[in-house]
């Protein structure tokens, strides 16, 4: 008992560092988020307690519901593609070849481009008139290439292939995962006469679960909380239709240019709600499908 | 472990030489559009072609800029002014603001990580599994939620105006990492500290001692990831820093952008360009180290 | 680790130790014992330099006075900026903002109403042009003063009217005529017949930058009658109807086309510059562009045409100094704004900006001294009976963003465009009524 005890200090101590920042920096201000969602709060005069008002016109409000279904398609779409691409190319990086590091950092060095660059960068690219894609295309025979950000119909792919230019963070940790897989593992199965592709789904793939896990998680986060590429890509304007208009930057516009603090509270915790939510989906579907290796 | 696949030899190294040039152009090609931009003098940079007709590197020397203070005015002893473009980026200064944040926070990052992340592996609170879920969890808390309230506390502690809110939260260290050390701290076999005990060492030493100089990789991996992340922040510094003075790159960079009137693109292309070479050269000296201590941090969950 | 990622490990590492050690810092020049004005704007480049300069004048003369240092500091987003500022109990002391931003800030309370400090600080207010007063008006208070005005014209290529056989001393003048112009002065790729190479005139959000919501106010109408909402007015449906009619006539797929490869209209990029735009509607910052970028340019101005030729409806726009509420030496920043505000300061800053004088009777170097040959034709719009400036809205950011939308609809022909109109309607009324609604449960709160 004595020992329990003494090991609560010590635990307390010891994590200090964190529980004191999580309740000064993270709790304290959670709760005063959570209580102005329930207040009118125009920033500049003081919150005004409004009950579950600003729940209520969620309800109502038809920009919410088209920000939340173009954020559940751009996540649905971008976090499978991202996932598939990102285990491709760590394979196809994995190969024992002269200039490793210099492909690994071609893939890499795009995550580390500021997005004010890349912003700019992608509306050259996918200009229809000259950008390289649209030339390519009409070099293929297409007499026509897509408008890209300025058409409703594409420029949601517009975006989900840019998002992949970012893959590099994943494709890193999966790196890393595949150093961990016994090379014993891969003999065995040369040995049983096991065929690549073979190889690749009954030992790579079960020994990188656990990694693949993390990244998707990671990535269904991450796709919530879109925000930086498309707002500096479409410059303000909320994209043709709306098309590209996602939930945090509705948020942000709620909160700095509406000053709607109090209704962006009540989003901001709508989407902490739907990312729990989703994360626990993953971990719940994961469960039968991730393998962890007896230590 | 060692744990490379065999060269590659004949056909099959052809092909994926093949494979790894074609996928790698994909990824350069807007990187080297970005840079041709930045050669390109100012009436050029919206034209089609890709290649400048007539090469400058005026936009790297408007960048660059050593000397003159960011608010554009220097005054030497004789109380002469000397005066650059108000708004222009100045390179060096706000390298050295963005190196000053970096530094003061990587120091806290990864001390108060690694003995947070200890106690969660270590020791065994009651409560500790909760502690840990909820750490877990506040990594999904999205920034803007806290945003305005965290504004209001570090203006209450005095600090909006100086570069204190962008480091000294990094000396209660981050959930991310915190997880990340202590599934590494985990993997290490218990008896080595047991026996460290047995010798008269207490806690603190044990985790100093012994625990710390066999993380290295662990802790060489957090920092990368806190450099990269401290290097190309933008949200902190726009919500937190209002003279050019206090500038960091990213925010430098923006400012290039959002300034009325027209954007030079240029010049933004030079200065981000310059601002991603140093993370580059970083990367490729540490690229192999790096991955090798994210896979012995085990990212398994 | 190798010899050699040691060295390239050095390498790096020295440069950081090096700027760390010696790297320049931001010190501010900052004579002690005055009182520090913290000065928020946003423009750099000239447009800064030349504020610089004014507030150079200032420290060194009056400021030293009255022991007032002003510090100049331009910033991006300077209105969300002094937001966050003014949320957080930190604001600057002055900042030129927008003033679109004016009834939005002000109706909220961030904003200090300024007639008292005016009057005391003997601002002559009876010498401005008093459309550049009413802009800086809310609910019939002060809360802004003019910094550097402008109104919108029509800029249009005298060569390419030439070409195509059109006066180049008659611009177009009602809006009709600019939609049949305008088809004239479009031209298609001979080869690819739905290939626009050349425009006549563009309507396009994405190119214009702010002014989507402006079309109502040429045909006679408005977003906001002061109390409500007015979208759903058949001025709405006849700027709507003006637009689908042009696009219909030069095709709307191949304008969407020629629009979506070009460069926005305010960068050096602008297709008006290289002749590839034969109209636009746009201020007197552009004749800066041209004489930078395309000095050959042969273009004319004139006021952009309304409905009828008797109602002619110009758009004023104006930078404003505004006083944040919560400021800290409000005194002082009106010493600094008075001197800002004399004609000979005010009018050399609007002249570096290429804006028009606010003044009643410019001064005698004004237009003489001025790059812009035209810049008389945007003095004397302002002058315009009709003169308009942004809706004086508290929820205007909405309205903004919801006339995108629907303008947006009508372009791309997503949507019919009366159906367009009314949902923009329900929508801003929507927001219009909850915003109310709010601001009289504050109201009864307080008086309680």
């Amino acid at each position: 008992m004595a020992r329990r005890s003494n090991n609560l200090l010590a635990g307390l101590l010891w994590t200090a560092p964190w529980w004191l920042g999580f309740l000064l920096l993270l709790a304290l201000p959670l709760a005063f988020s959570l209580y102005i969602s329930f207040c009118d709060y125009p920033m500049l005069q003081p919150p005004l307690w409004v009950g579950g008002a600003n729940y209520a016109e969620l309800v109502h409000d038809g920009v919410f519901h088209k920000t939340i279904s173009n954020t559940a398609v751009f996540a649905a779409v971008s976090v499978p593609l991202t996932t598939v691409v990102a285990i491709g190319l760590a394979l196809l990086l994995n190969l024992s070849v002269k200039g490793q590091a210099f492909f690994r950092a071609c893939i890499f060095v795009p995550t580390i481009v500021p997005m004010v660059a890349a912003g700019a960068i992608w509306m050259w690219m996918l200009n229809p008139d000259f950008g390289p894609i649209a030339n390519l295309m009409r070099a293929m025979g297409v007499d026509r290439p897509p408008l890209w950000l300025d058409s409703p119909d594409w420029a949601m792919g517009a975006l989900v292939l840019v998002s992949l230019w970012f893959v590099g963070s994943p494709v890193v940790i999966y790196l890393a995962g595949l150093q961990e897989i016994p090379e014993e593992l891969y003999e065995a199965a040369r040995m049983d006469g096991a065929s690549a592709p073979r190889r690749f789904w009954h030992v790579t793939l079960p020994s990188l679960s656990p990694v693949v896990l993390f990244n998707v998680i990671i990535s269904v986060i991450g796709a919530w909380q879109v925000f930086a590429l498309p707002y500096m890509m479409w410059r303000t304007r909320p994209g043709p239709d709306r098309a590209t208009y996602f939930y945090s930057m509705y948020l942000f516009d709620n909160a700095f240019n509406y000053l709607k603090m109090g209704y962006a509270s009540a989003l901001a915790w709508i989407q902490l709600l739907i990312i729990l939510v989703l994360t626990g989906l993953v971990f719940l579907v994961s469960r039968r499908m991730v393998h962890y290796r007896a230590a | 472990m060692k744990n490379q696949a065999p060269k590659l030899r004949g056909p099959s190294a052809i092909v994926s030489y093949a494979a790894l040039s074609v996928v790698s152009l994909l990824f350069l090609v807007p990187l080297i559009w970005m840079a041709c931009i930045s050669f390109k003098p100012a009436r050029e940079v919206g034209l089609p072609h890709i290649l400048p007709k007539e090469p400058t590197l005026s936009p790297y020397a408007a960048v660059i800029g050593a000397g003159a203070s960011a608010s554009g005015v220097r005054v030497d002893a004789k109380g002469e002014t000397e005066r650059r473009e108000t708004g222009a980026f100045n390179y060096a200064l706000y390298a050295r603001n963005t190196l000053i944040i970096v530094v003061l926070s990587l120091i806290g990052m990864i001390l108060s990580s690694a003995i947070a992340a200890y106690g969660f592996a270590r020791i065994d609170f009651p409560g500790r599994r909760a502690m840990f879920a909820v750490c877990l969890a506040t990594m999904m808390i999205p920034f803007p939620v806290i945003m305005v309230p965290t504004y209001m506390i570090f203006r209450e502690l005095g600090w909006i105006g100086t570069l204190m809110p962008l480091w000294a939260p990094a000396w209660f260290g981050s959930a991310f990492n915190i997880f990340l050390l202590r599934q590494f701290f985990m993997g290490i076999p218990r008896d080595l500290e047991e026996s460290a005990m047995l010798d008269g060492c207490g806690r603190w030493s044990c985790f100093w001692r012994v625990i710390l100089p066999l993380s290295t990789p662990a802790l060489a991996v957090v920092a990368l990831f806190h450099v990269l992340a401290v290097w190309n922040d933008l949200l902190g510094p726009l919500i937190y820093l209002s003279h050019q003075d206090q500038f960091t790159l990213s925010l430098g960079l923006q400012f290039l952008q959002s300034r009325s009137g027209d954007t030079p693109w240029n010049q933004l292309m030079a200065a981000a360009t310059l601002m991603i070479l140093p993370v580059v050269a970083l990367f490729l000296i540490a690229q192999r180290s790096f991955i090798r201590g994210i896979a012995t941090t085990g990212l398994k969950g | 680790m190798t010899v050699r990622s040691w060295i390239l490990t050095i390498v790096l590492l020295a440069p950081a130790a090096l700027l760390l050690a010696f790297g320049p810092q931001g010190t501010r020049p900052r004579p002690g014992g005055r009182t520090v004005i913290r000065y928020w704007d946003k423009w750099t480049g000239v447009e800064g330099a030349a504020m610089q300069r004014i507030v150079d004048r200032f420290n060194a003369t009056v400021g030293a006075e009255h022991n007032v240092w002003v510090d100049y500091n331009a910033l991006g987003d300077v209105d969300k900026r002094m937001l966050i500022a003014a949320a957080g109990g930190d604001p600057p002391d002055i900042a030129g903002i927008f003033d679109r931003y004016v009834p939005t800030y002000a109706d909220r309370g961030a904003l200090l109403p300024l007639e008292e400090f005016v009057a005391q600080a003997g601002i002559p207010l009876a010498d401005f042009k008093p459309i550049w007063l009413d802009i800086c008006r809310y609910d019939g208070r002060l809360y802004a003063l003019p910094s550097t005005p402008y109104t919108i014209a029509l800029f249009y290529n005298r060569r390419l009217f030439r070409e195509a056989g059109l006066d180049p001393d008659r611009p177009p003048q009602t809006t009709a005529e600019l939609i049949d112009y305008a088809v004239r002065l479009t031209k298609f790729d001979p080869s690819k017949k739905d290939r626009i190479t050349q425009l006549g005139f563009t309507l396009s959000p994405a190119m214009l930058g702010w002014w989507h919501w402006i079309w109502p106010y040429f045909f006679d109408g408005s977003l906001w009658d002061g109390q409500r909402a007015t979208i759903d007015a058949p001025a709405t449906h006849a700027a709507m109807q003006w637009i689908q009619d042009f696009r219909n006539r030069v095709g709307n797929e191949a304008a969407l086309r020629f629009e979506a490869s070009c460069g926005a209209i305010d960068s050096a990029q602008n297709p008006f510059l290289n002749g590839s735009l034969a109209m636009v509607f746009q201020g007197p910052w552009l004749a800066n562009w041209a004489r930078v970028y395309a000095p050959e340019l042969d273009y004319g101005v004139a006021a952009f045409p309304s409905v009828t030729t008797e109602r002619r409806h110009v758009f004023a726009s104006e930078d404003v100094f505004v006083i944040p509420r919560g400021a800290k030496h409000i005194h002082e920043a009106m010493i600094f704004l008075s001197f800002a505000l004399r004609q000979d300061t005010l009018e050399e800053l609007c002249r570096e900006h290429g804006k028009t004088s606010p003044f009643l009777k410019p001064g005698p170097d004004f237009f003489r001294l001025h790059q812009n040959p035209k810049i008389r034709i945007f003095d004397e719009l302002a002058s315009s009976p009709l003169a308009f400036g942004y809706p004086p809205m508290p929820t205007f950011s909405e309205a903004w963003t919801e006339t995108l939308y629907m303008v947006e609809t009508v372009l791309r022909a997503s949507r019919p465009a009366a159906e367009a109109i009314r949902m923009t309607q329900t929508k801003v009324s929507q927001v219009v009524r909850q915003y109310d609604e709010m601001s009289s449960r504050r109201r009864a709160g307080k008086q309680q």
